[in-house]
């Protein structure tokens, strides 16, 4: 009996050993991976933004969604000083409409919004144009059944879920160029960089007709079967949970927002009884492109976003009836620390740009 | 379904848990089952057709062979076996010879030819199998083996998925018992077989993949970059090449160890050699085993006389370089040019050991040793540029810009112009750094250390592999050179 024991443990002790030599390769290979994952705190800060809402512990009446539309050109700073509307964008440079259905799919298990804005231009993108959009949108957004419902449907045909599960099999080569911020970040939150989802920029450079390629003629301006169909099912989802849907089309004048495009929109809005709203059609928002972009009409500065808020606020107030919060002491409270940062920003930024013609931050771009 | 990507590492897992689970006794059916599946993701059904109708054919021949004893009918049935596998892969590997050597005789010519070439989709590994069937076929008619009976074993002996793709071309007597009876899952195998799977992956992903950058970029530019780079790209592709095919060997030799599976050996440290003649017999063991096997000694070997002996030496290399591919690059590169370094070596060595003598120098010495491995390289590399070239004439140029100590077009060089950066060098000179430990190790013939050092080791190559290897986007890591023919 003593004997069998004796050779069960002799057993035992290789396994064991093993297994404990695994579980310190896990931990070093995670440490790297940690190291290794972009920390984005160079010239493109947009990588931030998906993690940078799990920070946000205030509730939010409207979640704004989509791609550089959504949120390079809706400051919820001036939704929340001018009409007291809670609000936070959860958008990403290129964000496809089904990874916009996953994002919002996600939100609803932290919180239930009662509108949710939806910008319609990415529905004119069929699919990824790179990895690295599809990266920054999930990298740091956490797991769950929406996550890889996404990765699954935008990854490019070369991606692998894999890279996505392990991304230190995505990012090793970083490991020869990793940088002091990688390791400050490794284990600890990245400072926030948006101003709850917004891409603050107060530089300014004016529309240039030339300065885009003429926009090549298609035989057919039909949004993609996909594109479609998750429309639908963001739309069946807001229903569902008895959330308002708006759409939006933002004022930007690239990439061409066609008739054949607007008229699609138009048609799903009638047809699901949705607020549309077209910013490119509302002159009364005072939109200047002499003055209120900073790429030459691609995207709004922070003073174009202003313009747009204001507006757009004052819809919202009086169509879906959103409350305003700022009799809410904790939360003015809050607000009050993110406005001041925000105008600080906005402040630095103009000074900075008065000052040499440019905003350093960016200056690689 | 290539030996490097995620899901062949899922197949293996699979493989060995089902392995694991099982009796013993269903260990060849599981085999067999992995093996056929293999074949159809890696190759697609087209692969599996041929590849069975291959070993349906030569199972037959053979034992009809067995059951006569009419000389006439076993030459028959073996004519047969051997005119049926040689026409496939004539037909598949061979259709742009014609237009290879019109292109070469247009080049000696001093003129230009564009050769029309056909693309043809081959089975996958009909060059590997193709070689393992006829030697199987020639053992049962030579007699030197019984028939298989069974035809499960015959079949996971030609579509066994660790040696079809790019070998080791395994005659059946060497693997004949794992084949009927595979071992089984044991913990010592295990590690033995993770640790050279390891150190494999290591080759292939963190040097060769490294070397290769600098020798595609010199490659694709010849007229541009100095005679320096395109000579250390020369050397480059010759470690390239080792790297990649004897990685690619570690690896499914490791995988096969974790079956229970043992494959035979087919790189023995092939830089070592002091000689020619002695790095074939180190280098591709397998494809020169067979070649001496099955047409060396047929023909006479060395026992006919010296010009014979030549004569048997010019087919023997003559066949292994077409084997590689129905080009003149390989013809040449892998084949003829040895031929003459063999010939002209065994008629200097006279000369060179009165030379040493009169020098009083002892030929054993460590010196004289690595010198002449220098040399062994150097004549290597020189065939290699060959075979990595598209055309003769593009390796005549690659070789004429060295001798000619052409100039850079660029100015500079730097390493970000090849592609490459100070950690690539760096991380290329450790790994040919452990490699070289590894081979001089091997070379002693002492055998690894204690289980738990092998663990270690194999768990620190995996995550080297997994930190530094080029793999993912950005890399077409799963193409090793040798899948190609």
């Amino acid at each position: 009996m003593d004997g069998t024991l004796d050779r069960d443990e002799k057993n035992k002790k290789p396994f064991i050993r093993l297994i404990l030599k695994i579980a310190v390769c896990i931990a070093v290979l995670f440490v790297i991976q940690r190291l290794v994952l972009p920390k984005y705190t160079g010239t493109v800060i947009e990588g931030n933004f998906t993690a940078e809402y799990y920070q946000d512990d205030t509730p939010h009446d409207l979640i704004i969604i989509g791609n550089c539309e959504s949120y390079e050109n809706i400051s919820p700073m001036v939704l929340w000083d001018e009409y007291g509307i809670t609000s936070y964008i959860r958008g990403n440079a290129n964000q496809l409409i089904p990874q916009s259905y996953c994002i919002l799919k996600e939100t609803l298990r932290y919180e239930k919004p009662m509108a949710v804005l939806l910008n319609v231009q990415a529905m004119t993108v069929a699919e990824q144009s790179s990895e690295e959009y599809n990266r920054m949108v999930f990298d740091g957004m956490r797991w769950s059944g929406e996550k890889l419902e996404g990765i699954k449907a935008s990854m490019l045909s070369d991606e692998k879920l894999l890279e996505y599960v392990f991304p230190i099999l995505r990012y090793k080569g970083r490991i020869t160029e990793l940088e002091s911020d990688d390791f400050r970040y490794a284990f600890s939150e990245r400072p926030v960089k948006s101003h709850n989802g917004y891409y603050l920029r107060a530089d300014i450079r004016p529309y240039d007709p030339e300065g885009f390629p003429y926009e090549r003629r298609r035989e057919d301006y039909s949004f993609s079967e996909k594109n479609r169909q998750y429309l639908e099912l963001f739309a069946d989802l807001c229903e569902e949970n008895g959330i308002e849907l708006i759409l939006m089309k933002a004022p930007s004048v690239y990439p061409v927002w066609v008739d054949p495009y607007e008229e699609q929109i138009e048609a799903f809005a009638n047809d699901r009884g949705l607020l549309y709203l077209n910013a490119l059609e509302h002159e009364e928002i005072g939109i200047d492109m002499n003055t209120d972009t900073y790429d030459g009409g691609l995207h709004l500065n922070v003073y174009g976003a202003e313009k747009v808020s204001r507006w757009l606020g004052g819809i919202l107030k009086e169509e879906l009836s959103l409350p305003d919060h700022r009799e809410d002491e904790e939360l003015s409270k809050i607000y009050a620390l993110r406005m001041a940062a925000y105008e600080n920003e906005k402040q630095e930024q103009k000074e900075e740009f008065e000052s040499i013609g440019y905003i350093s931050r960016y200056y690689n771009e | 379904m290539e030996y490097i990507s995620y899901s062949f590492i899922a197949f293996v897992a699979a493989g060995l848990i089902l392995y694991a689970l099982l009796p013993k006794a269903y260990g060849k059916y599981i085999l067999l089952l992995a093996s056929l599946i293999f074949v159809g993701l890696s190759g697609g059904i087209f692969s599996l057709a041929f590849l069975c109708i291959s070993i349906a054919v030569t199972f037959v021949c053979a034992r009809a062979m067995e059951r006569t004893e009419k000389n006439g009918l076993r030459r028959l049935m073996l004519f047969l076996t051997v005119l049926f596998h040689l026409s496939l892969l004539f037909y598949f590997k061979y259709q742009n010879f014609w237009e290879y050597t019109k292109e070469l005789f247009y080049y000696i010519s001093g003129s230009e030819y564009l050769p029309e070439l056909t693309e043809r989709r081959a089975p996958l590994g009909i060059s590997f199998y193709t070689l393992m069937l006829i030697s199987y076929a020639a053992d049962v008619y030579m007699k030197k083996r019984k028939a298989e009976a069974s035809a499960a074993s015959f079949t996971l002996y030609a579509s066994y998925f660790g040696h079809i793709v790019q070998g080791p071309i395994d005659a059946y007597g060497d693997v004949e018992k794992d084949m009927k009876k595979p071992g089984g899952l044991c913990y010592d195998d295990l590690v033995n077989g993770a640790l050279l799977a390891a150190y494999g992956l290591l080759k292939k992903l963190v040097v060769s993949e490294r070397l290769g950058i600098l020798v595609d970029a010199a490659f694709s530019d010849i007229g541009a970059w100095p005679w320096y780079l395109l000579l250390l790209s020369a050397a480059a592709f010759s470690l390239q090449l080792y790297t990649d095919f004897s990685g690619c060997m570690d690896i499914v030799t490791g995988v096969s160890r974790m079956f229970g599976i043992r494959l035979s050996e087919n790189f023995r440290q092939p830089f070592f050699s002091q000689s020619v003649a002695e790095f074939w017999r180190r280098w591709h063991i397998t494809l020169g085993a067979f070649f001496r096997k099955y047409v060396y000694i047929p023909l006479g070997g060395n026992r006919k006389g010296q010009l014979r002996k030549h004569l048997n030496t010019i087919a023997v290399f003559s066949l292994s370089g077409l084997w590689h591919g129905g080009n003149w690059t390989f013809v040449i590169g892998t084949g003829l040019l040895h031929c003459v370094y063999m010939i002209l070596g065994e008629h200097m060595r006279p000369l060179n050991e009165r030379l040493l003598g009169s020098l009083h120098i002892d030929g054993s010495m460590p010196l004289i040793r690595i010198l002449r491995s220098l040399w062994v390289f150097i004549l290597v590399t020189l065939g290699f540029v060959l075979f990595r070239s598209e055309s003769i004439a593009q390796a005549a140029e690659y070789l004429y810009a060295i001798a000619s100590f052409q100039a850079s077009a660029y100015g500079p060089i730097g390493l970000s112009m090849i592609g490459l950066s100070l950690a690539d060098v760096i991380l290329v000179l450790m790994g040919l750094i452990l490699i070289f430990a590894v081979s001089c190790f091997r070379e002693t013939g002492k055998k690894p250390g204690p289980l738990a050092m092998r663990e270690d080791l194999a768990l620190l190559m995996l995550m080297l592999v997994i930190v530094f290897g080029c793999y993912g986007r950005g890399y077409d890591a799963s193409a090793f050179i040798y899948a190609a023919f």
